[in-house]
């Protein structure tokens, strides 16, 4: 095997800085060239002996190539982001741990001929060689659901431009359109063969907006996150009120719309940077750094009822309708509706349960009540 | 590099309300003017607020696809980018005239420049005038022919009606349709008696607004009588009171839109060298305009 003749003239046009690189180092003084990596060093070569030296370390002259003179981007969420699709060290960081630190040049080139896979919420990444037979060093990826991790590629609908994962993104599985794009309901069903470094960080930009770049961030230590009561007094319009949400209904909140049933990212912000909320943040792969648009638009909905007073009703119920009641709202905080059968008369959100209770309880104003507290 | 940022409302309810935004992106991504080209929203991702972080330019062109100067242009946006010395008064406006401003992102370090909404460009004339043809399906569509532009009205902001006199101002001036008359949904001349304020057998109406949704598919063809009801559907041309209406639906979706975008950020500096060229050839048939109805919200929920 030989030293492509381009990736030595390359190389040597770039070696007048030096370089150092995922463990290969090359350095030029008066001509004479060194060269290192982590199993071998060589010193006092010519650009002859510097080639036949190159030879046996072929690896780490592509992986510099590949890093240096494709993907490019020195200190960009896109380089950071696709070395972490296969496990190299990642420099950024903000504290080097045992995944930033990552995995050497021979130990990645084994894993890149089989491809590596990685998870980003829903999405499987695999990373591998364009070449499996004879790798140049050159990285293409692949793309799926997770839950397609074992599919045949025949049995997916497969694609090519990023823009076409704006249609995969838009509605869930039953057909109802995804306003939260990091729900945890995006359909399965499709592949991405062959992306380049930038198109697969273009198609998660479409599946998953701004997750690269605040993962970026946090991974150097520089997420910016607006808590809770910033991001509430910076709206103005119909979203004014919505500082007036009590305290205690943020936690609600946050327990109804940022649990990780609900969306894939984690919450980081809290009421404020000295008042954390009771509920916990969530386990999910993306930092939440404010809350978002969904939620402010719900918090102006709950500031509203939360300005209503409180009274006291009396209303004639039997335990087990009561216990109902329960039941009718966990099936439907719990989006249960569609798995509750038809005849499961059992279950207290069953159809004909609700329309009976409906029809013994009920009078033309909804549930029969009085109010006690006048 | 130099990056486009389209900025634009969308919708929590509509998966609709964005598809304009995404094809004038696409028209323009496919010219190669920019090195990056993103969309950008207030109700859907990325937000506005997250959008300049996931670009790599240091240049960032944003260009709000919106109709005219007011809330959304001079608050909302401005302040969710971060652009902290902005001010309305950088734009030096009578209320159609904003072009541009640069600043600073402060969360980014990235030089921002924030242009004027694509409603009131001069270019956008143009546009209203080939949504005229198109939904005549005439090229030269005028002789004879009635055109109403129409607009929200004033319950927003007072701009909102500048920007539809404004073009409609402007397409009278030309001569080139029999009559220009501007129309409103909630203020005289009303949209409701479209027949009344022209003598013209063909009225084409045209109305000033981003994205198909609650009002240009629903309210405007009921209340213009194409139909009883929205779901139904409508004729183009519809009969009514013995003229023919032409109407399709909101202007933002036909396709030269992507052109005055590409105006706003040359407007502003940026290098497109003949992508503008390459839009207009292709924008007959960028986005198909239809009047089929689409149920939904549209921008306003």
């Amino acid at each position: 095997m030989t030293v492509a003749t381009d990736d030595l003239e390359t190389l040597l046009a770039r070696t007048s800085d030096g370089i150092t690189f995922d463990g290969l180092r090359i350095e030029t003084v008066d001509g004479e060239y060194t060269l290192e990596t982590p199993d071998n060093e060589w010193h006092g070569l010519d650009e002859a002996a510097l080639e036949d030296a190159l030879e046996t370390c072929e690896e780490y002259l592509t992986n510099w190539r590949y890093w240096q003179e494709t993907v490019g981007g020195e200190g960009t969420a896109r380089r950071s982001f696709l070395r972490r699709c296969e496990h190299a060290p990642l420099p950024d960081a903000e504290e080097q741990t045992t995944t930033t630190e990552g995995l050497a040049v021979p130990a990645r080139y084994d894993a890149l001929r089989d491809g590596i896979d990685r998870q980003w919420g829903q999405l499987s990444i695999t990373a591998r060689f364009v070449d499996v037979d004879a790798p140049d060093g050159e990285r293409v990826y692949d793309l799926w659901h997770v839950d397609d991790a074992d599919s045949d590629l025949t049995d997916l609908e497969v694609y090519d431009d990023p823009r076409d994962a704006r249609e995969i993104a838009t509605d869930d599985g039953d057909g109802r359109y995804r306003p939260l794009k990091t729900a945890p309901t995006l359909v399965s069903g499709w592949a991405f063969t062959g992306l380049s470094g930038a198109e697969l960080v273009e198609t998660i930009g479409f599946l998953y907006p701004a997750t690269i770049a605040n993962w970026h961030r946090e991974l150097r230590g520089n997420l910016d996150i607006d808590h809770w009561t910033e991001t509430a007094e910076r709206q103005t319009g119909i979203y004014d009120v919505i500082d007036d949400l009590p305290r205690e209904a943020v936690d609600w909140m946050a327990e109804a719309c940022c649990a990780d049933s609900q969306c894939l990212r984690r919450r980081e912000w809290e009421y404020d940077e000295d008042d954390t909320l009771d509920v916990d943040g969530g386990d999910g792969p993306f930092p939440c750094r404010e809350p978002c648009s969904l939620v402010i638009a719900a918090a102006r909905k709950w500031a509203i009822l939360e300005s209503e007073e409180e009274h006291t009703y009396e209303l004639e119920l039997t335990t087990s309708e009561l216990n109902q009641l329960t039941d009718l709202i966990d099936a439907v905080a719990d989006g249960r509706l569609d798995e509750i059968r038809e005849a499961d008369v059992n279950d207290g959100a069953n159809r004909y349960r609700a329309r009976y209770l409906r029809a013994k309880r009920f009078d033309e104003d909804g549930l029969e009540t009085t109010q006690v507290d006048e | 590099m130099q990056a486009l940022v389209i900025a634009a409302h969308g919708s929590h309810l509509n998966p609709d309300a964005s598809d304009p935004t995404y094809a004038h992106a696409d028209t323009i991504r496919e010219t190669g003017a920019f090195d990056e080209v993103r969309e950008a929203f207030w109700k859907e991702e990325p937000h506005f607020r997250e959008v300049i972080r996931t670009l790599e330019a240091d240049e960032v062109f944003v260009v709000p696809l919106f109709i005219s100067e007011g809330y959304f242009t001079e608050q909302v946006i401005p302040r969710e980018l971060r652009l902290k010395d902005w001010d309305p008064e950088k734009w030096d406006s009578d209320g159609t005239s904003a072009s541009q401003a640069t600043l600073e992102a402060d969360d980014v370090g990235k030089t921002i420049h924030y242009c004027g909404p694509v409603g009131t460009h001069d270019a956008m004339t143009d546009v209203i005038v080939q949504r005229a043809e198109t939904a005549m399906e005439d090229p030269d569509v005028g002789d004879g022919v009635g055109l109403a532009v129409v607009g929200h009205g004033t319950d927003r902001n007072e701009n909102s009606a500048k920007a539809i006199e404004y073009h409609t101002e402007r397409i009278g001036e030309r001569d080139r349709f029999d009559e220009a008359k501007a129309l409103f949904m909630d203020e005289e001349p009303e949209v409701d008696d479209v027949t009344d304020y022209f003598e013209s057998d063909d009225i084409v109406v045209v109305p000033l607004f981003i994205a198909d949704g609650y009002h240009t598919q629903e309210d405007i063809p009921e209340d213009m009588g194409l139909t009883e009801d929205y779901r139904l559907g409508w004729d183009v041309p519809a009969e009514v009171d013995g003229y023919r209406i032409w109407y399709t639906g909101a202007v933002g979706t036909e396709g030269l839109m992507a052109d005055v975008v590409l105006e706003r950020a040359a407007d502003a500096g940026a290098d497109i060298g003949d992508a503008r060229k390459a839009v207009r050839d292709r924008t007959d048939t960028t986005v198909e305009s239809s009047h089929e109805p689409s149920a939904g919200a549209g921008m306003g929920d």
